[in-house]
């Protein structure tokens, strides 16, 4: 341990000022003391701020002490009536509360913090899962209903093609038969016009034989005839 | 271990009465969280009179404490999570609430006033101490343990304990003025 020098002063070192303050004091630095007005002031200064702080905190801690007793003796009767599990801290030599609610306490929110990540992961996993079997399932049930119309295009297509086919068999037969049918029709139908037309000309009567000039006509027609044959 | 220490660790209310005041001027200082002082403080008595079996009178029943409270006030700071939400919420012992209780009538309000003033700049210096200087230096300087208890209480080897004191005193001394 050495002395602090300052110019041509020699101070009491750190360390022994703390020695000083610690309630440790040599009888060298009990010399210096009585020499070195500069260190006595120091050592006044700094011993009567601690002891300041000390007497304030002191007192600053009784007065809170004091003002949260009232608050717990005015508490301990509800709250043992509430929560009988906790009687035994209110025995009469233990009358001792909490005296903070497990809201404000940091512990009580890390647990349920964690209770509830737990709880979500838990249910985020299994809903997970969950959801990749129902997204296998669907993915197997979404491959079996395009299979399933695979099949019915391919049936469809089958059809189409079958009808596709039929039709054109009809057409060709409709064509071959119409190409078989046709002069034969046209044949028939010019000869049954013609015939129509034949006893049309035959039957049809005509307009003087309506007024009575049917007879002079058919006279002169004879006559006519008579001088034909004559 | 006298009988005593031993009818005081049986009754709860005797040792929050006794003790609650002074771990909690402890915690609070040490943390710089009020809140966090009433809870450990709390947790401290109820592990203490659970756990009284477990005293094994080596050390005073204050020390016994002290080394808990300093234990459940790391364990309360190592496994808070939301560091961002404490450091909103976090209300540090504020001193100016003793202006009217600093009763001294052989003082002047100004002398009062001085000596308030000195006990902030204590307090201000504290908050640039390491955890364990701040924590040794309240043993020390306002429980006024000896160094042998704060070893009990911290785990520390003396040399440590020393060390650490030496450092806060400088550091309080600076901010007091002293000489660097």
């Amino acid at each position: 341990m050495e002395d602090h020098r300052e110019g041509n002063a020699v101070h009491l070192s750190d360390e022994q000022f703390a020695e000083l303050l610690m309630g440790g004091s040599p009888a060298r630095v009990q010399a210096h003391l009585a020499e070195c007005a500069e260190c006595r002031a120091e050592a006044e200064r700094v011993g009567g701020a601690i002891g300041e702080f000390s007497e304030q905190s002191r007192l600053w801690a009784e007065r809170r002490a004091a003002a949260r007793a009232p608050q717990a003796a005015a508490q301990t009767p509800r709250t043992a009536e509430r929560e009988p599990g906790l009687a035994w801290l209110f025995r009469p030599q233990g009358r001792l509360v909490r005296p903070q609610s497990w809201l404000v306490r940091p512990q009580a929110w890390a647990s349920a913090a964690l209770a509830i990540a737990l709880a979500v992961g838990i249910g985020v996993t299994i809903e997970r899962e969950h959801s990749r079997t129902a997204q296998a399932d669907a993915a197997k049930a979404h491959a079996g209903v395009a299979a399933a119309r695979v099949e019915a295009t391919t049936v469809q297509a089958k059809e189409a093609k079958a009808q596709a086919g039929a039709t054109l068999v009809q057409a060709r037969a409709a064509a071959r038969l119409e190409a078989a049918v046709r002069p034969a029709t046209l044949k028939a139908d010019n000869e049954l016009l013609s015939a129509i037309d034949g006893e049309l000309r035959a039957d049809e009567s005509a307009p003087a034989s309506l007024y009575g000039l049917a007879a002079e006509a058919s006279g002169e027609g004879t006559k006519s005839a008579k001088r034909t044959s004559n | 271990m006298g009988e005593t220490t031993l009818s005081e660790l049986d009754d709860i209310e005797a040792l929050d009465r006794a003790y609650r005041a002074r771990l909690l001027r402890f915690v609070a200082y040490s943390t710089g969280d009020m809140d966090l002082a009433e809870t450990v403080v709390q947790d401290c008595l109820l592990k203490a009179y659970n756990g009284r079996e477990s005293f094994r009178g080596e050390c005073s029943v204050y020390t016994w404490l002290a080394h808990i409270a300093g234990n459940l006030a790391r364990d309360h700071q190592r496994t808070r999570r939301f560091q961002f939400w404490r450091r909103v919420q976090k209300t540090g012992p504020d001193l100016s609430e003793l202006a009217g209780t600093l009763a001294s009538g052989e003082s002047s309000a100004e002398t009062q006033m001085l000596a308030r003033e000195r006990a902030r700049e204590v307090s201000a210096a504290l908050e640039t101490l390491s955890e364990n200087q701040r924590s040794i230096f309240l043993m020390r300087f306002v429980d006024e343990m000896e160094l042998q208890e704060i070893c009990q209480a911290t785990g520390m080897r003396i040399a440590t304990v020393k060390t650490h004191l030496h450092r806060a005193v400088k550091a309080v001394r600076l901010r007091l003025g002293g000489r660097a």
